[in-house]
């Protein structure tokens, strides 16, 4: 029998292979879309590695707001790549910029930080919860992944964790919260206080 | 304001602000109760930093494993652009060597002629042999070392078409040739030519050579069978000839020079001027074969000459202007 999704275009079986959580969905697009990207990094001021970079961050961020939900397809999937890959690397030179005229207040800061949250993304304060979190075991570290990043409900991350309802998924993730705290904690030598 | 009037916020609001579930009036109501809740604003602060950084691990971690992923399609990928740049590379080496083996089927031949033969030629020679012989051998060889320079094209071309007609011409001549030789009577004795150039009877074999034909005059322009329809050198021209069948096994060097027909007292040489006394001296593979000539031939003529075994018992030589035909007496052959 014939699967449905050879009807779907090429975006749509991406997609869907996204849902799914199928990763090399993103390979294809890699290859797909590798060159307009490294030829828009490299023409400004960037090197391969860069344009290499950014376009991983990219699809990094279609795969996250995929599987959020939060991902709208209004335009060809090449085209919110492009998009992204553009903000992403025009960012970066913004911040080097900043680095380079000293610039503390950062009164040029880019408008694609809409979030509180999206502004902690590269604050080092994080860094004591990334490394707390490669030292908490599983099955906490996927949960707290799954409800942060995938922003899967507790339904959701009960069946993939195979807990045996909500209930257990968000009793469990706030025992996994605590010993993330703990962790950081430890981290910081109790100066820190989370 | 006093916190204790309302209640805090509870940790799935905060959760729900962090992950901005959270409807615009309920957003107003929560940033509403920040402003004033001390206690509440730290909470937000941490739930805000977890989430944080639970992202940027995430992050992290997905970008290595599409990493691996694209590095592992990478190697699974056939690289088409390198394969058909190599497959391109091999047809044209494989191209270029099949052409210049079926330009130059002798080379190794020519090697060999020069790397032994020739070099017999020239240190195991007749001590008797006039120093004009070994310069002449010595030319001859240089010229199949060092083929005539390209620009030097009318010489080449107008050699070519010698050796292509006068080829033809003995290729047809070559039974009739043979024939009349077996019914004349040597020209000269070898005891005569010996005592001309002041040399021993015995050692060396005197002929009587017959002119065949007079390639410029034939304007036949068939080419040697395996020749190039482009321009090929006489040196190669005559490496081709060399690979013929021959009816004999014996394929043996030549090495052509001249001398003075003045100095052979040849009272049938100015009655026959056709016939042109040749000397042959056999060392080794090599036949030296040095023709009486009057006038001389020019040095160029003579680099151009050449001379092949047409049979078990016969050779031919080929000037640029006409072809000779001789008999090698079993003095001779090996």
């Amino acid at each position: 029998m014939k699967s449905p999704l050879l009807f779907l275009n090429s975006d749509a079986r991406v997609l869907d292979g996204i849902r799914r959580g199928d990763e090399s969905a993103l390979v294809t697009l890699y290859n797909a879309h590798r060159r307009p990207i490294t030829a828009l990094v490299m023409r400004n001021n960037g090197t391969y590695d860069d344009a290499e970079d950014i376009l991983q961050e990219a699809l990094v961020i279609l795969w996250e707001r995929v599987r959020a939900g939060s991902y709208e397809h209004t335009a060809a999937l090449g085209t919110f790549l492009f998009a992204t890959a553009r903000n992403l690397w025009l960012r970066r030179l913004a911040r080097a910029r900043r680095e380079q005229q000293l610039d503390p207040a950062g009164e040029n800061h880019s408008t694609d930080d809409p979030t509180p949250l999206e502004g902690l993304i590269e604050d080092e304060r994080t860094m004591s919860i990334r490394n707390a979190l490669a030292n908490l075991g599983e099955p906490c570290r996927s949960l707290l992944v799954l409800f942060y990043w995938e922003e899967a409900t507790m339904d959701e991350i009960a069946r993939r964790l195979g807990l045996a309802n909500a209930a257990t998924a968000k009793s469990k993730k706030y025992q996994c919260k605590e010993q993330l705290k703990r962790l950081i904690e430890q981290a910081s030598g109790g100066h820190e206080h989370i | 304001m006093n916190t204790s009037e309302k209640p805090h916020l509870s940790a799935d609001t905060i959760e729900d602000a962090v992950l901005e579930r959270l409807s615009p009036d309920e957003k107003a109501r929560v940033e509403s109760h920040l402003r004033d809740c001390s206690r509440c604003r730290q909470a937000f602060e941490q739930e805000l930093l977890i989430a944080a950084g639970t992202k940027i691990w995430a992050r992290a971690a997905m970008k290595q494993k599409l990493a691996g992923h694209i590095a592992a399609a990478a190697q699974r990928r056939v690289p088409w652009p390198q394969v058909l740049g190599a497959a391109a590379l091999l047809v044209v080496i494989v191209g270029v060597g099949v052409l210049f083996r079926w330009r130059e089927p002798v080379m190794e031949r020519d090697l060999a002629f020069s790397d032994t033969a020739v070099s017999d030629a020239l240190t195991q020679s007749v001590p008797s042999t006039p120093a004009p012989s070994t310069e002449a051998g010595k030319m001859t060889v240089e010229r199949k070392l060092n083929p005539p320079p390209h620009d030097d094209r009318e010489r080449d071309r107008q050699d070519k078409k010698d050796v292509s007609s006068a080829y033809e011409q003995t290729r047809v001549a070559a039974p009739e040739m043979e024939e009349k030789a077996k019914e004349a009577e040597p020209p000269v004795t070898n005891a005569a030519l010996a005592e001309a150039v002041g040399e021993p009877a015995g050692l060396d074999v005197w002929l009587g050579g017959t002119e065949v034909s007079n390639a410029l005059s034939g304007g036949i322009q068939a080419q040697p069978a395996g020749a190039s329809n482009q321009g090929v050198s006489l040196n190669r021209l005559e490496a081709r000839k060399g690979v013929r069948k021959t009816e004999s096994a014996m394929a043996p060097v030549f090495v052509i020079d001249q001398r003075a027909r003045t100095t052979l007292h040849d009272a049938r040489a100015a009655n026959e001027p056709q016939d042109i006394p040749t000397h042959v001296v056999r060392r080794g593979d090599t036949l030296r074969v040095t023709l009486f000539l009057d006038p001389l031939l020019t040095q160029d003529q003579l680099r151009s000459a050449f001379a092949r075994q047409v049979s078990a018992d016969s050779f031919q030589i080929v000037l640029p202007s006409r072809i000779l035909g001789y008999r090698i007496p079993p003095s001779v052959t090996r």
